[in-house]
């Protein structure tokens, strides 16, 4: 049953590919935005990077969750998926987890070249690249709260970002705090083991809060 | 006294009528007498001078915001996990009143610290909690006010509530992280000034006077609030039968 | 007063306009709805004077 909810998002998502890259290219955009506003002087730049991919990477979240279960209860799944024997607890986990393939990893996988960008040192690049990897799926899981609590309401997209930016605060000040650590010589560990305890805590939470709001919104 | 007769809104209303001037009424009273405590008998403070009388109106304010946003996740709780219409209410009346005082401990804040530290916002633990409660509490108002039907409304509230409930503590240490991080050992921005009792007096005072306030007004919202489901609740049977 | 007149008698003053403020609108609110309800009051009783 998660297999199938995976592979059938999955599938969904290769079919709507072109969301998939707009999402990316926002991405993109948005990261390199900064240099331009604020001047091309590389120690600025390199002192901003990790604040600017991260926040780039929340606001990218936020344009994707939307569409986590919207197009799914347009066309009837979401009920069927919550009448089925399965708990739906997995039914959500694998939607955020097929949510995570598409929208957060292909971010993780052009960071690399933004931070170079930014002329960041190719150790700070894994660095970023780590908690990218472990901080992404908390945004997917916590976004996904947001995405159900908000289906089917009008503006759904920006009251989702209302809502779950403050609660992504600290996913941001810890990945980010590793990144910049790395610059600076600083606790990177520390930071890494705190968004790993994050990612372990709304794994455990938040899919059962968006369970809770999913029956909530259709009822 | 069986007290769960009061458990429905059309029963709670006018109890919660009566009710009002007992709190409004006292509320009123210990504002003036915090505030003449505050001004005329407290002495002025050594190291801040007169900027610190501030504080009789920025530390109520700031725990009104804290304890409030609790409260709220408590009632939408309870109004979720019993089905009890009226906690729900009772969460949706508190939101407005705790994001106000949330507002004010910022604003109170800022015109403290200019005197004090020189700048009107320093990026320090308790400021930016506060600021990131008042987009917790903007989050939870918007999305009611975005749900039409009330009972998805209370219940979405709810699980925000709760969710925002158990990620204050979690915010507020990764703040605290954040702020060691970029300013080496923590400043304290708002250190309180040596404590004379007339000031303490004056600050408990002016405490009790915002939570009476508090209470009062939430209370009159919470009888708008009954008014307004019940008007449209019985507009749409109408509009059914007629 | 001294220098930092400005500051208390600001913080205090927005105190009053958000006590105030809040307790203004609220009132409003409740007007509001009073007035809707009588509108509506009003709307049934012509609608119903033309019934048979």
């Amino acid at each position: 049953m998660f297999h199938s909810v995976v592979a059938r998002d999955l599938m969904l998502a290769w079919r709507r590919r072109s969301d998939v890259f707009s999402t990316l290219f926002f991405f993109v955009i948005v990261v390199s935005l900064f240099p331009l506003g604020i001047g091309p002087e590389t120690q600025l730049l390199r002192s901003i990077a990790p604040g600017v991919v991260w926040v780039a990477a929340l606001l990218a979240s936020m344009l994707s969750l939307g569409r986590m279960f919207a197009n799914d209860e347009q066309d009837g799944t979401l009920e069927q998926l919550l009448l089925t024997p399965q708990p739906l607890y997995l039914v959500v986990l694998g939607k955020t987890l097929a949510h995570w393939l598409v929208s957060e990893v292909p971010l993780i996988l052009i960071a690399p070249l933004l931070g170079m960008q930014f002329s960041l040192p190719s150790t700070t690049l894994l660095v970023l690249v780590i908690t990218l990897l472990i901080g992404t799926p908390v945004l997917s899981l916590v976004g996904s709260i947001g995405a159900a609590l908000t289906l089917g309401l009008r503006g759904a997209n920006v009251l989702i970002a209302l809502l779950i930016l403050p609660l992504y605060i600290p996913v941001l000040i810890f990945g980010a705090g590793a990144v910049d650590a790395s610059i600076s010589g600083g606790e990177v560990a520390a930071n890494i083991y705190l968004l790993a305890a994050l990612l372990v805590v709304s794994l455990v939470f938040a899919p059962w809060a968006t369970a809770s709001a999913l029956r909530i919104s259709m009822e | 006294m069986n007290w769960y007769k009061y458990s429905s809104p059309a029963a709670f209303y006018p109890l919660a009528g009566k009710l009002i001037p007992w709190f409004a009424i006292p509320s009123i009273i210990l504002f003036i007498v915090g505030l003449y405590v505050g001004f005329f008998v407290a002495p002025t403070d050594f190291q801040q001078g007169e900027a610190y009388r501030i504080m009789f109106i920025h530390v109520p304010a700031a725990w009104m915001g804290m304890l409030l946003y609790v409260l709220m996740a408590f009632y939408a709780g309870i109004g979720w996990a019993f089905n009890a219409r009226l906690a729900s209410m009772m969460a949706s009346a508190l939101a407005v009143t705790g994001a106000m005082f949330t507002l004010l401990s910022l604003i109170t804040g800022a015109l403290w610290g200019k005197p004090t530290w020189g700048t009107y916002w320093a990026w320090d633990a308790r400021m930016t909690s506060t600021l990131i409660l008042l987009f917790l509490y903007i989050g939870f108002i918007s999305l009611q006010a975005a749900i039409e039907d009330p009972r998805r409304a209370d219940r979405a509230g709810a699980v925000l509530a709760i969710v925002g409930v158990i990620n204050v503590p979690i915010i507020y240490y990764s703040v605290q992280w954040w702020n060691t991080l970029h300013q080496g050992a923590t400043i304290r921005m708002m250190g309180k000034p040596t404590i004379a009792a007339p000031m303490l007096a004056a600050m408990l005072i002016m405490l009790a006077a915002c939570w009476l306030y508090a209470i009062a007004i939430v209370l009159y919202r919470l009888r708008i609030i009954i008014r307004e489901r019940e008007q449209s609740a019985s507009w749409l049977a109408q509009g059914a039968t007629s | 007063m001294d220098r930092y007149a400005f500051y208390v008698w600001g913080s205090y003053l927005a105190a009053l306009i958000l006590i105030g403020g809040e307790v203004a609108l609220l009132i409003k609110r409740k007007n509001d709805l009073k007035r809707q309800a009588s509108l509506h009051a009003d709307e049934k009783r012509r609608s119903s004077e033309y019934k048979l």
